[in-house]
């Protein structure tokens, strides 16, 4: 009980803050419409630096970054929507229309079929949907299994049984899911290029040669940071180090 | 791909809207210039044109009052570029040629001509031509004063003169066969000048004009014992499209001749500069050549072979090759049919070659190679064949077969190419990326943005606060866990306390009686009558109780017997039971050996409980 009202008292922050949260992502709507697009995205940053987060707000953050030629940031914003609503088709399609514009065509390795579907499942929905999910057919198994033990019917019996072992099973796939989707929201270890042009170095040091050229946009995966250096590993196997203030991480 | 072909067909017309569109080619100023000549004598033609320096929409030309617009407007245009320095100029102009003919004496204005040019209208100048009576007093101002008629004198020469006779290679060909048809210049005056006034239009023929470039040669013949000097004006390749008599229009030749003939009055610049010291003058006149009907044969029916398109020549040779022969998936190789020979190569199809499928064969690049000789069409027609397998594997290429009919030989001819084998590297069976082109164009986007921002309300959370793995979600799965669990254990203490004392009882029913059964014997060992007996009708009565779920107050032998029915007990076991009891009570009061009867009822006792209870089991289960 008392854990229950703690949370409780941690969401009212946000709660309050939300009222001018909303003023500002109406404004900053309103910008947008009227095309002001620099402007726009200035006043949703406002309400990312409140630390209040929603898939909408970085949705039209990325819009207005679009808008304003700013690429790696729109696909930055657009990349962190999907993240929180996974099975949004618009935050898809504009994060697809924006990788396009990018400069830098890298061939991802073609997924198998069942790990496509795999992904496929579990980007139904963001992990919150899934610990939902988890606990509503969790709920549900409980009361099979309740009705298993209590039924003196042999018949309703075994349909209790089959249903409560089925509500298992989806309970620890939700769970799996969900704490695939929370690892993917947490997941630090992916970035965009913000820079128009860098080029991969083959060690830590402005010295070192360079191995190839990204340019803005471009996703890349961080492995390891080593100072004010990032080594980072493209989707078709490239490995190289970059500064930090070139890529911003999702 | 449809598109990257049409791209392909119309990069030309591609390059030059391009070059259209490069913005300065228009800077300059657009000008409608006129030409005539400003002094004519009546009854002469003359041209009249005007030039527009830009691609003219529109052309509105001025009333020709007092001339007689023999033929026109002719356009005309010419554009040519210039790269001076790196500095391209570029100049088009478009030229409205008309033939007029003055008709009255006098002066003559005429108007000026408008020409609309991007939607601008521009104007010529208006200007007036001079009609002079007499052709004789007529300045010689212009450059075509040698060809200048002599109006005053109708004269002309004679036809035996100056003739025109047409000649044709055949006069019966087959259908398709080249027929070359001469037009030769007889004269035994002067010509000094001949333009074709008239062509003929050929109707029935494909035709193609073979004459030579330049001054025709001219030769001596000797006609009817009168020497002609001969020149070919004219040589057409013609190929009749039907079978059945053909008739050729005459050529009209339109001629300027010297005739030997009256004193000239002539200027005094003519004769200072010695121009005609001879007795002689110029008519103009219009020479007609014979006509010629040509009696056209059918291709002949009997042997033709299937693959025969129409095709009529000699001498018809048929190559191909194919380069590379071993290639990838989805790399092109080039199939190239060049044919050769003397007929009609323009008319020439395409050849219709079944390739197989899954190589996708693009429409092919035809080259010409083809020269009019004066001994008619000859020369090469190429077909580029771009063909790009999608699979690995073989493809074959099977023969072409090229037929035409030899007209001279009278019989049909084919040529056949080999056939060719395509080896592509990899699987037949794994398909290219590529599939084949589709037949049905695809919705073309037009241009491809995101889509609009979200508007409405939204629920901001804190950032980093995700449902999972939170306080909430913890406890939102332990409440339901703890209140099941809670249940359940209530639920079993209450079955406990309540319902299962009858299912115990019922359980534990056969052990209870046997108990009592045995505490009965002990008695019957000690003699006790009384109590003997008391303890079998409670083994019994109570066995029935419990197993029957029958309270003891309302325990008798009408409700033992319903109860047995109820739970399916056969007859008999049924009596045996209420037998026991009745023997009980009979023994209880009955003389005799007491000993003996206890011994006896209790064995019937044990006996009637243990079947019972064999019974009821055998039907639970």
């Amino acid at each position: 009980m008392v854990r229950a009202l703690l949370v409780v008292f941690m969401l009212i922050p946000g709660v309050l803050s939300g009222q001018s949260a909303s003023e500002l992502f109406r404004e900053a709507n309103d910008a947008y419409a009227r095309s002001e697009y620099q402007h726009a995205a200035e006043l949703y940053e406002q309400i990312a630096a409140m630390e209040l987060v929603a898939p909408e707000l970085f949705y039209n953050l990325g819009n207005a970054y679009f808008k304003s030629n700013r690429l790696g940031k729109a696909i930055l914003n657009f990349e962190r929507a999907a993240r929180l609503n996974p099975a949004d088709e618009n935050i898809r399609h504009n994060l697809h229309i924006a990788n396009s514009r990018t400069v830098d065509r890298i061939e991802q390795r073609p997924q198998l079929f069942y790990e496509r579907w795999w992904s496929a499942t579990y980007m139904l929905f963001s992990a919150s949907g899934w610990a939902v999910l988890s606990i509503a057919v969790f709920v549900l198994l409980l009361a099979f299994v309740a009705l298993y033990l209590f039924s003196r019917t042999t018949g309703v019996k075994k349909m209790a049984f089959t249903i409560s072992a089925v509500c298992l099973v989806f309970f620890l796939f939700s769970l799996v899911f969900a704490q695939k989707q929370h690892n993917r929201l947490t997941n630090t270890s992916e970035a965009i290029i913000m820079v128009p042009r860098v080029a991969a170095k083959s060690s830590p040091a402005v010295t070192s040669p360079d191995l190839f050229l990204m340019h803005e946009g471009t996703k890349v995966m961080i492995r390891t940071r080593l100072g004010e250096w990032y080594e980072i590993a493209l989707p078709n196997g490239n490995v190289g180090w970059i500064r930090h203030e070139s890529i911003e991480v999702i | 791909m449809v598109a990257y072909k049409n791209l392909l067909q119309n990069n030309l017309a591609l390059a030059v809207c391009l070059l259209l569109l490069i913005p300065g080619l228009w800077a300059q100023e657009i000008q409608v210039t006129s030409s005539a000549p400003s002094q004519v004598a009546v009854g002469e033609r003359f041209r009249l044109s005007f030039q527009v320096n830009a691609q003219p929409s529109d052309f509105t030309p001025p009333a020709f009052s007092g001339f007689r617009v023999l033929s026109g407007p002719s356009q005309s245009s010419s554009s040519s570029m210039q790269i001076i320095n790196g500095q391209t100029t570029r100049s088009v102009s478009f030229t409205y040629t008309y033939l007029l003919e003055a008709t009255q004496e006098g002066s003559f204005t005429v108007g000026p001509a408008r020409v609309a040019v991007d939607g601008n209208t521009y104007q010529s100048q208006s200007f007036s031509i001079q009609v002079s009576g007499t052709s004789a007093q007529a300045a010689p101002a212009q450059p075509r004063q040698g060809a200048e008629p002599s109006q005053a004198s109708p004269d002309r020469a004679a036809a035996r003169d100056l003739f025109i006779r047409a000649s044709a290679s055949k006069t019966n060909p087959f259908q398709g066969e080249q027929v070359i048809v001469t037009y030769n210049l007889y004269t035994r005056v002067t010509v000094n000048q001949y333009s074709i006034e008239k062509l003929p239009s050929y109707r029935g023929f494909w035709s193609e004009n073979i004459t030579s470039a330049g001054q025709p040669p001219v030769r001596t013949e000797v006609v009817d014992g009168e020497t002609y000097r001969v020149a070919e004006i004219r040589r057409v390749a013609l190929f009749p499209q039907r079978s059945g008599e053909i008739q050729i229009e005459p050529l009209e030749v339109e001629m300027v001749v010297s005739l030997p003939g009256q004193r000239r009055r002539q200027s005094l610049f003519d004769e200072f500069f010695g121009g005609s010291p001879f007795d002689q003058r110029t008519v103009r006149q219009t020479v007609r050549s014979n006509g010629i009907t040509l009696n056209v044969k059918p291709l002949p029916v009997q042997n033709r072979p299937a693959a025969f398109t129409g095709m009529v020549g000699s001498e018809f040779e048929v190559t191909a090759t194919v380069q590379p022969t071993q290639l990838r998936p989805n790399d092109a190789a080039n199939l190239r049919i060049t044919i050769t020979g003397k007929g009609n190569l323009r008319m020439l199809e395409n050849p219709n070659i079944a390739f197989p499928a899954n190589l996708e064969v693009f429409d092919p690049n035809v080259t010409d190679n083809i020269r009019n000789t004066t001994a008619g069409i000859t020369g090469s027609r190429s077909f580029e064949y771009l063909m790009i397998p999608r699979t690995g594997g073989e493809f074959v290429i099977p023969p072409f077969t090229f037929v035409y009919f030899d007209a001279q030989r009278q019989s049909y001819v084919s040529r056949s190419t080999p056939e060719f084998v395509l080896e592509v590297s990899g699987d037949p069976s794994q398909p290219g990326i590529a599939g084949s082109a589709p037949s049905q164009e695809e919705i073309r986007m037009l241009a491809t943005d995101i889509r609009h921002i979200r508007t409405g309300n939204v629920n901001f959370v804190p950032a980093g606060k995700t449902f999972y793995g939170s306080p909430l979600f913890y406890m939102l799965l332990a409440v339901p866990l703890l209140l099941f669990l809670f249940f359940t254990v209530y639920w079993r203490s209450q079955i406990k306390l309540h319902g299962n004392q009858q299912l115990l009882r019922h359980k534990k029913a056969q052990k209870l009686a046997r108990k009592r059964l045995k505490k009965a014997k002990l008695f019957a060992d000690k003699k006790q009558e009384n109590e003997f007996y008391d303890e079998i009708f409670r083994a019994l009565w109570g066995y029935l109780s419990d197993k029957l779920s029958i309270p003891v107050s309302i325990l008798n032998k009408e409700t033992v017997s319903g109860a047995f029915k109820s739970q399916k007990v056969p007859q008999e076991l049924s009596d045996s039971f209420l037998e026991t009891l009745n023997q009980c009570e009979f023994a209880r009061f009955a003389p005799g050996q007491k000993e003996d009867k206890m011994a006896e009822i209790y064995s019937k006792a044990l006996q009637t409980i243990v079947t019972i209870e064999k019974d009821l089991r055998s039907k639970k289960n």
